[in-house]
């Protein structure tokens, strides 16, 4: 379409589909034709990723919510948000104010938007049941890096490492760290791109050394070349035994590749560790970033945790600062039914991994409201459904990976009636308790780095927990896809993330692929005890025998990779599972 | 062959950075009111942008019948949308592949270099969006004076053969 008739008012803001944050811009046009817009990135590269052209489609999303739902289960009417914000309201009047309500919102919002919430949890609903919703995997990772001291890296701090390791595949979780990668390692003769990743993904291509582990050893074979380079830190007692010829056969890495890397790390001037792990991708995600920050620290180098949640960083730092219950806690209570009431904030619980679980906790509460930008399988039982603005429509600041600070800003008013989380919250606030302003300022202070937790007692068994495939079960494995989030509740609701990555392809050695009798493009089934999967075979030599790997947005809806609730800490759990193949069908 | 110069500035592909990512037809995408001209090419070991090489003596301008493809001022050759009547001559005329029918509107999408953003003085979308920056927009004599080997006429890596 010719610029002349194109609309010129550009905007730009930040992407958070992944903890990159990469600046995004827009020419906003009437109705559906605002195009995408390429500011310059801060080391003045332009470039986003396909997740950020979403953001065009979604600010004329014509399935955004415009206004409220409410009703039971089947027959919900559309009404006005003031409407919906009045029934919300007086159910909550009705159940009392206090501890059985709890307010759970989703992490990818501005970190003032979180603690605002916060605010209006404990002061005008009297609970002390908040809780930030961080994916499992990121928030894992965060916990095991806040237990040390390693410092954060970002894109520019990997020109002066002559050694880099990649634990899963960072540059499918996050596009934009390939170049820096790449243009590190070649910058110098002899630089190393080490990655441990049991699949050949976009990363382990690039790698000078690639430690094709067993699924589920990721953390084991980490271990190993922390304790055999020296580089364990004050790990170094936990990992003493860890030596690569005990570990090879565990890991299925010859103890000699295992030495070099190990050499290679051992001899490096400065050290960086990227953690990129899809949702499911292992049971050890914190062991993994608790080994990482330890090497980091005593390497001189940096951690990238290359997280899937654009505000995962600032969102961990809030929870910190305000004091968040684990999302498992509220499951837990809804189940036991201690919490009557509950209000979620851009989160489709039941789209998720744990959608199983919270499915059945959310039938046992007497009330729940929903905000949503786009309505989904939670919409379907909340008994209000409130439309809410998507980050982009909304202001404040988020934390990239490498603990650097920006502001977000507002692209455009949030369609129809939908409006902001806190201008929700406080649209309540002003009917439960008139009077309450929950504008809340952000301090420095609020949102520092800190230190919790000791690592040696953090760190778990290391062993892999799924026992080796045999007899005709396989191991399911998450991994990254460049076109969608996580979880795909977003991502996959725009055209092009649902035409170019929308179908469950199935990558498997083709040696197992022949052995099951299937083909290319074949159907099949496969099913453990939390359900079923209907995959789409695809052969690959990247797999390693006996795994079948899915895109994460797949594996997560499909309920297949939870592992449940930690009874401890109360964290939703993630990880690979073992599965059979149930029913196939040809290709037609 | 046309009488109109062909463009000189080609989009190039840097093999070595390619990540396969498909931001570049994500952007495509996107700015093309979501009919999308850059393909993507996967082969069981490799996988590229397909992008169209703006030939000099066009195929699918001397197969259109009813002049729907044409070549520009500037010597790009693109599609006149509402003259192209979907009956996909281009793309079967096309040697490399790189026209795709689309069965949706029944036209067929042609890259146009983002002729819009080409007036503005601006590089193509999937250019700029390139998280790796491996796309680049250049003469190919520019491509070889930076030291990249370019391969087959649009795709440009520093080594021969192919690393990964």
């Amino acid at each position: 379409m010719s610029s002349s008739f194109m609309a010129v008012d550009r905007r730009e803001s930040r992407c958070l589909f992944c903890s990159a944050c990469c600046g995004v811009g827009v020419r906003l046009g009437p109705a559906a034709t605002s195009q995408p817009d390429y500011p310059p990135t801060g080391d003045g590269r332009f470039g986003i990723c396909g997740r950020g052209h979403y953001l065009v489609e979604l600010l004329s999303h014509p399935q955004r919510l415009t206004g409220a739902t409410i009703g039971p289960t089947g027959s919900q009417d559309m009404a006005q948000t003031n409407e919906g914000i009045r029934v919300v309201s007086k159910r909550l009047k009705e159940l009392g104010l206090g501890s059985h309500i709890g307010v759970l919102v989703d992490g990818n919002l501005p970190c003032e938007v979180l603690a605002g919430l916060s605010k209006f949890t404990k002061q005008v609903l009297k609970s002390d049941n908040f809780s930030i919703y961080i994916p499992p995997v990121d928030q894992a990772i965060l916990e095991g890096i806040a237990a040390s001291q390693a410092a954060s890296f970002g894109l520019t701090d990997f020109a002066a490492c002559d050694v880099m390791l990649a634990v899963g595949d960072p540059f499918s979780m996050i596009p934009v760290i390939a170049r820096a990668v790449e243009d590190a390692r070649n910058s110098q003769r002899g630089n190393r791109l080490i990655v441990i990743d049991p699949l050949l993904g976009r990363t382990a291509k690039y790698a000078t050394d690639h430690l094709a582990v067993k699924p589920g050893t990721e953390a084991l074979a980490l271990a190993t070349l922390a304790n055999e380079s020296g580089a364990a830190g004050e790990l170094a007692s936990a990992l003493k035994n860890r030596t690569a010829d005990s570990v090879a056969d565990s890991v299925g890495i010859p103890a000699d590749a295992l030495s070099a890397a190990a050499r290679a790390i051992k001899g490096s001037k400065k050290l960086a560790i990227i953690i990129g792990l899809a949702e499911g991708a292992t049971d050890r995600p914190r062991d993994i970033a608790l080994i990482a920050a330890a090497m980091a620290e005593a390497k001189n180098g940096g951690v990238l945790p290359a997280v899937s949640y654009g505000n995962a960083v600032g969102a961990f730092r809030v929870a910190q600062s305000v004091g968040s219950v684990p999302p498992g806690k509220l499951l837990k209570d809804a189940e036991s039914g201690t919490l009557k009431a509950l209000i979620v904030f851009g989160k489709d619980l039941l789209q998720d991994f744990a959608g199983n679980e919270w499915a059945r906790a959310l039938k046992n509460l007497h009330f729940l409201a929903a905000a949503l930008p786009i309505p989904g399988k939670i919409s379907r039982i909340a008994h209000v459904t409130l439309p809410l603005a998507l980050w982009f429509e909304d202001e404040g600041t988020v934390i990239d990976f490498s603990g650097t600070r920006s502001e977000i800003v507002s692209l455009m008013q949030p369609p129809g009636n939908s409006a902001t989380a806190i201008g929700l919250a406080e649209a309540i606030a002003a009917e439960v308790a008139p009077g309450s302003a929950l504008a809340v300022e952000v301090t420095a202070e609020d949102l520092m780095a800190r230190k919790s937790g000791d690592p040696a007692k953090m760190l778990g068994d290391l062993d892999p927990v799924n026992a080796p495939p045999a007899d005709g079960k396989y191991v399911l494995l998450s991994c990254p896809s460049t076109m969608n989030s996580y979880d795909g509740w977003l991502t996959l609701a725009c055209t092009w993330g649902a035409l170019a990555d929308g179908r469950p392809l199935a990558r498997m050695n083709p040696e197992d692929l022949a052995q099951g009798g299937l083909a290319n493009v074949d159907t099949f089934t496969v099913a453990c005890d939390r359900g079923k999967l209907e995959l789409i075979a695809k052969a690959d030599d990247g797999v390693p025998r006996g795994a079948i790997a899915v895109p994460c947005h797949i594996a997560a809806r499909s309920g297949l990779i939870a592992q449940g609730v930690d009874q401890d800490s109360g964290a939703l759990l993630t990880g690979p599972v073992m599965v059979e193949i149930a029913q196939k069908a040809k290709a037609e | 062959m046309s009488d109109q110069q062909e463009i000189k500035k080609k989009v190039v592909c840097d093999i070595d950075h390619c990540i396969e990512c498909k931001t570049c037809a994500s952007a495509c995408f996107y700015g093309h009111q979501l009919t999308p001209a850059v393909g993507y090419g996967e082969m069981p070991e490799v996988a590229s942008p397909v992008i169209c090489r703006q030939c000099d003596d066009a195929p699918c301008v001397a197969a259109c019948p009813v002049d729907a493809m044409a070549r520009d001022d500037r010597g790009v050759v693109y599609r006149r949308r509402f003259l192209c009547i979907g009956c996909t001559s281009c793309v079967y005329a096309c040697p490399f592949g790189v026209i795709d029918r689309d069965l949706t509107l029944h036209t067929v999408g042609k890259c146009d270099l983002c002729r819009d953003r080409l007036a503005e003085g601006l590089e193509p979308r999937c250019v700029v969006s390139c998280p790796t920056n491996a796309l680049r927009f250049a003469e190919y004599t520019d491509v070889e004076k930076d030291g990249l080997m370019v391969i087959g006429g649009r795709v440009a890596g520093q080594h021969p053969i192919k690393r990964r």
